[in-house]
């Protein structure tokens, strides 16, 4: 097999650039809509606070984390969009005839779908952000002081767990999970994007929902049987322990696999795709 | 060299393509004709590797066209009828889009774009669908392939333009190239595309040079009718008439003439050329 044929890292870069360029021109509106919802939200609040109480309010901590993690949400179903022109045919048929490898563009759709974009939401919000705390002292502190202090806790949170119980945490036991299901939302929307010709996030949406039915339905099935032949009197702290740390460690290499999965579905995809 | 062997192509139940065989070699500009939905645009998107082929084989130069290898891509273009609006300046286009293709010619496209009278610096999701024709046959043109698949190149062009392509593609395309334009205007092209190929449901009826077509037939511009003729069509200073060319004695081909003539005589046509 001709290595050439399959990736060459100068034509890599040269697609990625590319691919980068298209995105912006393609998606710039939508991207600043959604990294810059912390500068709409604030100006809005303060609109609604000065028309109707005449005084100057600016948005409460808890309306600010929610912001963001609706932006953050916002941003995981457009992926559904970020590729889903590969499913017309004039767009497609363009994508599938330029001339670099299938792995060359899928490394590409890859690092574009879940490096540059979430780290590019990020800088610009959590940016604008801390821009309004620096000139608008009401504002309050900005949203990347309040998460370092957030993740400052739940270290100290861990350690004391640590101490204090026969468990065992560290944080990759709340970062790999996080990455992964992190990793995983953005494949699956990106996945049905280019999937799905149309309605592709009602498509996206009503897969989830019909596989958290069926899962929800399978677990009432099953669990009910095993917790009324148990008998919790018989099982020691050391068991409990190792179960806890069974189910954590089965989450995050379910995870893992889920989102390997995913990634395969999509370099399936773009193998297969014809117009 | 493209070799064409027991090609198969069906959409679920419906057959398009069946048992197709056929070769085409370097230097040759194609015109591959035939009515509506015998299998024209599948056979092109089949070629440039956009499709599968789902019986029989295709290869290009000896290599797979859907494997989708760089290689094959750049020395390749694939023009489909209705084309894709970029979001850029026609120039953005070529600048960016050029640099996968190696030969790829910026001032090329630039004089070929200037003498089809479209303006480099125009956005193309703003243009005509004429203009954006022009833009894409500039660019194809200036991509320097060796192989090129145009579907209907000419259709939205406005009369101008129709010649002012035949003046490009004979002017810009090496002698080496192989085109294959797939059309249902005739006199666009007819004096530019040698051989000619002429599809019907599902089998290939003619694959034949302008000298092979004149040798076996003779085309009648007088008015005096004859008995053995194929073809006759009564015209405003008089009539075309088709018949086998017994005497040796050369003529100019009709090609519209010629594919009425195929479409009515198909075993007649099919035994003259050995098919």
């Amino acid at each position: 097999m001709d290595m050439n044929q399959t990736f060459s890292f100068q034509r890599f870069w040269t697609y990625f650039k590319y691919d980068l360029t298209q995105m912006w021109r393609n998606h710039s509106k939508a991207a600043i809509l959604i990294g810059g919802a912390s500068a709409i939200f604030y100006v809005m609040w303060l609109l609604f606070s000065l028309v109707f109480t005449q005084e100057w309010h600016t948005p409460v901590i808890e309306a600010r984390v929610a912001v963001f993690a609706l932006a953050f949400m916002a941003l995981e179903l457009y992926q559904v969009r970020t590729y889903g022109h590969l499913t017309e045919k004039k767009a497609g048929s363009a994508y599938l005839m330029l001339p670099a490898s299938r792995a060359e563009k899928f490394v590409s759709m890859l690092l574009i779908t879940i490096v540059v974009i979430p780290f590019l939401f990020m800088a610009v919000y959590l940016l604008l952000d801390g821009f309004l705390s620096l000139v608008d002292p009401t504002y309050g502190k900005a949203l990347v002081t309040s998460f370092s202090s957030a993740y400052v806790k739940l270290i100290e949170g861990m350690a004391q767990i640590n101490a204090e119980s026969p468990f065992r945490i560290t944080p990759s036991t709340m970062t790999v999970p996080s990455i992964a299901s992190y990793i995983f939302s953005f494949l699956y929307f990106l996945l049905c994007g280019i999937c799905f010709k149309r309605n592709k996030l009602v498509g996206a949406l009503a897969i989830l929902f019909a596989i958290s039915t069926v899962l929800s339905l399978v677990m009432g099935l099953v669990m009910p049987p095993i917790f009324e032949n148990l008998d919790l009197d018989l099982i020691d702290e050391d068991t409990l322990v190792r179960w806890t740390q069974g189910i954590i460690n089965g989450g995050v290499v379910f995870s893992c696999l889920c989102s390997v999965g995913l990634g395969w579905g999509v370099w399936h995809r773009i193998k297969t795709l014809q117009h | 060299m493209i070799d064409i062997s027991n090609l198969g192509f069906s959409y679920g139940p419906k057959s398009v393509l069946k048992n197709i065989s056929l070769k085409a070699s370097e230097g040759n500009i194609y015109g591959l004709l035939g009515e509506n939905g015998v299998g024209k645009t599948t056979l092109l998107t089949l070629l440039c590797g956009l499709k599968k082929p789902l019986e029989g084989s295709i290869t290009v130069d000896g290599r797979n066209p859907f494997n989708r290898e760089p290689s094959l891509l750049s020395d390749q273009f694939y023009l489909a009828d209705e084309v894709t609006p970029v979001h850029a300046k026609a120039m953005s286009f070529a600048k960016e889009h050029g640099v996968f293709w190696p030969k790829f010619d910026l001032d090329k496209f630039f004089t070929i774009l200037s003498e089809l009278e479209v303006a480099a610096d125009q956005r193309m999701d703003a243009m005509s669908a004429g203009q954006l024709k022009k833009t894409w046959i500039a660019f194809a043109l200036a991509c320097n392939a060796k192989y090129y698949y145009m579907d209907e190149p000419t259709n939205g062009l406005d009369i101008p333009s129709k010649a002012q392509f035949r003046k490009a593609v004979t002017k810009y395309t090496s002698e080496d190239s192989t085109l294959i334009i797939s059309t249902h205007q005739v006199r666009d092209l007819e004096n530019i595309i040698d051989p000619i190929i002429i599809l019907d449901n599902q089998e290939v009826l003619v694959n034949a040079t302008m000298e092979e077509i004149s040798r076996k037939l003779f085309f009648d511009y007088g008015s005096e009718l004859k008995a053995d003729a194929l073809y006759l069509e009564q015209t405003p200073g008089g009539c075309i008439q088709v018949y086998p060319n017994v005497t040796g004695e050369e003529s100019k081909v009709n090609v519209e003439a010629f594919f009425n003539t195929v479409h009515a005589h198909k075993d007649v046509i099919k035994a003259m050329f050995n098919l």
